[in-house]
């Protein structure tokens, strides 16, 4: 029997070089296969063995469901709130649209959805409800403080025990399970509303959600939470994204805010544990 | 390649899933080794990861992928392989296994395990990949058949056939789905029998059970019941061929409480018991 091609080289990763070609014929096929998957069956059925390609195409369409199904129920996990919002029917034709527009392009099926917000802005029969986009925004925030890496954040005692101008040099930044989102409505009720113990339920029946909020997304203690904060912390936060010295920071938002009291805005970052100390 | 696995798995394992974390955890049930979809504790970190480091101080564990897409016909997903690559060596699991399928191609993801056109280009081809993977992880891992929907008109040999041929060609394992052979078996109309009997029963390393449903025209192998009296006949022949395989309850859709599922893998210990003591 012929045996299959083979060269091991490292390359800088560590990893073997690959160094075989594909058959191109296997590579047609599978381009194929796929644009039937997520166009047209039709597009395929001269690949499949059958009596008539209206077999084929019932074979082809298997296939189909099968993967529009395993993605509709991912992104239903990850955006629950938007599925009530709208209603399972609405929510699985519009994900149906969504997944033909927008196949997945990693091999991670938890980096899928990122994009939903701008597909739900853009989604002419949702433009009379302007607060979705950031409703799904909100949840994907959630989805990913979930995955984020595990640091351990900085903790103010440790802080408190550094000589002044110690504490003043130590760079910082937030953590990467530390989400911020900006909106013109309260989707923080919004969102509170659908969770099964909300005592007020999710009728929004003459109310009103525009109100501007600053929420932090964050992991601690196995959950993830939401809190709204005032537009001092969202900049401190957000100064934070990249590490910056202590000093830096508290001068940003000094400029910015010349009225606040530093040391509680710090007190509170610290406090839920949103800052990671970053060594070089 | 050396041998890198020195512990063995025995006995009826159950699949990791998320909503059983916490159970599991508090209850700590005397399970022979649990098995995870490895694809799911790729990430830098997260809650899964964390879970998974509590879980692997007290079972053994079985890394299951569905991501490798070994049938690709481009090369291997690199940055997937170097995820990998770094829990197999942190967790050092019993077995890694994948399927003999195709996920994606020049950026498209199904995430979904498609099958192969089965010729002998396509066999040296997918054995060529397997072989870089095992170097890649520097142990052999177990390749397991799907579930099929279709049969390409290219197809020039059976699926048995062709995974025989990457077996002798790869080096590698084998993960045989019972519950998979009688799916493909009843919507290709071919005898099951005739799979197992053909099977190199020495590199079968685990099997795995499942339910699926009924769709009419076809069986669609939906992991979301429990396992049917064909799949529990076929798997009496499949011990006693292949001896007291390491055998996994797979349940993924409808999960039902901890303890059904505890009650499922009961039934399989039993079966796999009593060939074991006829053995």
């Amino acid at each position: 029997m012929p045996q299959p091609e083979r060269q091991i080289l490292s390359d800088e990763d560590g990893l073997p070089e690959w160094t075989v070609a594909a058959p191109e014929c296997l590579a047609h096929l599978q381009d194929t296969f796929l644009s039937a998957v997520y166009e047209s069956p039709e597009l395929a059925t001269a690949l499949v063995r059958s009596d008539n390609p209206d077999a084929a195409l019932e074979r082809l369409r298997i296939y189909r469901g099968s993967v529009f199904g395993n993605l509709t129920q991912s992104l239903a996990g990850v955006f629950p709130v938007l599925r009530q919002s709208v209603g399972d029917t609405f929510f699985d034709a519009m994900i149906a649209r969504f997944i033909k527009a927008h196949p997945p392009s990693e091999s991670g099926l938890e980096h899928y959805g990122a994009n939903l917000p701008e597909f739900v802005a853009a989604f002419e029969p949702l433009a009379g409800y302007p607060y979705l986009p950031d409703l799904v925004r909100l949840e994907w925030a959630r989805h990913r403080a979930f995955h984020a890496l595990d640091e351990t954040p900085l903790n103010i005692h440790d802080l408190a025990n550094l000589s002044p101008e110690t504490q003043m040099n130590t760079e910082l930044c937030r953590l990467q399970s530390v989400l911020l989102i900006a909106s013109d409505f309260a989707i923080d009720t919004v969102w509170s509303a659908h969770q099964a113990d909300s005592e007020s339920g999710p009728d929004s029946h003459g109310m009103t959600w525009q109100e501007p909020v600053n929420l932090v997304v964050w992991k601690g203690g196995g959950e993830v939470w939401i809190r709204r904060v005032t537009a001092v912390t969202a900049f401190l936060l957000g100064n934070a994204q990249q590490t910056v010295s202590l000093e830096t920071l508290l001068a940003r938002v000094s400029e910015a805010f010349p009225e606040t009291d530093l040391g509680q805005v710090l007190a509170e970052a610290l406090a839920n544990g949103w800052l990671v100390a970053v060594t070089a | 390649m050396t041998e890198a696995v020195t512990e063995r798995l025995e006995g009826v394992g159950i699949g990791l899933r998320s909503a059983h974390y916490r159970e599991l955890l508090a209850r700590q049930p005397d399970l022979p080794w649990l098995e995870i979809l490895t694809d799911n504790y790729l990430g830098e970190g997260g809650q899964p990861l964390s879970f998974l480091r509590q879980f692997a101080t007290r079972y053994p564990l079985s890394f299951h992928c569905v991501g490798m897409s070994l049938g690709s016909a481009e090369a291997p997903d690199r940055e997937y392989f170097r995820r990998l690559k770094r829990r197999v060596d942190e967790f050092r699991p019993v077995h890694v296994s994948d399927h003999l399928c195709w996920s994606s191609f020049h950026g498209r993801h199904s995430h979904d395990l498609l099958p192969m056109p089965y010729t002998a280009t396509n066999a040296r081809f997918f054995a060529s990949k397997i072989q870089w993977a095992q170097d890649c992880l520097g142990r052999r891992i177990l390749i397991e058949n799907v579930s099929s929907y279709l049969t390409y008109a290219e197809s020039s040999m059976e699926e048995w056939e062709f995974m025989i041929d990457i077996v002798r060609m790869a080096d590698c394992d084998l993960l045989c789905d019972v519950n998979n052979i009688h799916v493909s078996a009843v919507n290709h109309g071919f005898d099951p029998l005739t799979y197992l009997q053909s099977l190199p029963a020495a590199r079968v390393r685990e099997i795995h059970l499942a339910g699926y449903e009924d769709q009419g025209t076809h069986l669609l192998d939906s992991h979301s019941r429990p396992v049917s009296e064909e799949v529990w006949a076929l798997y009496r022949t499949a011990l006693q061929r292949f001896g007291p395989v390491p055998t996994l309850i797979e349940w993924d859709n409808d999960l039902p409480a901890l303890d059904d599922l505890l009650a499922e893998a009961d039934k399989a210990r039993q079966l796999l018991r009593g060939i074991h003591a006829a053995a």
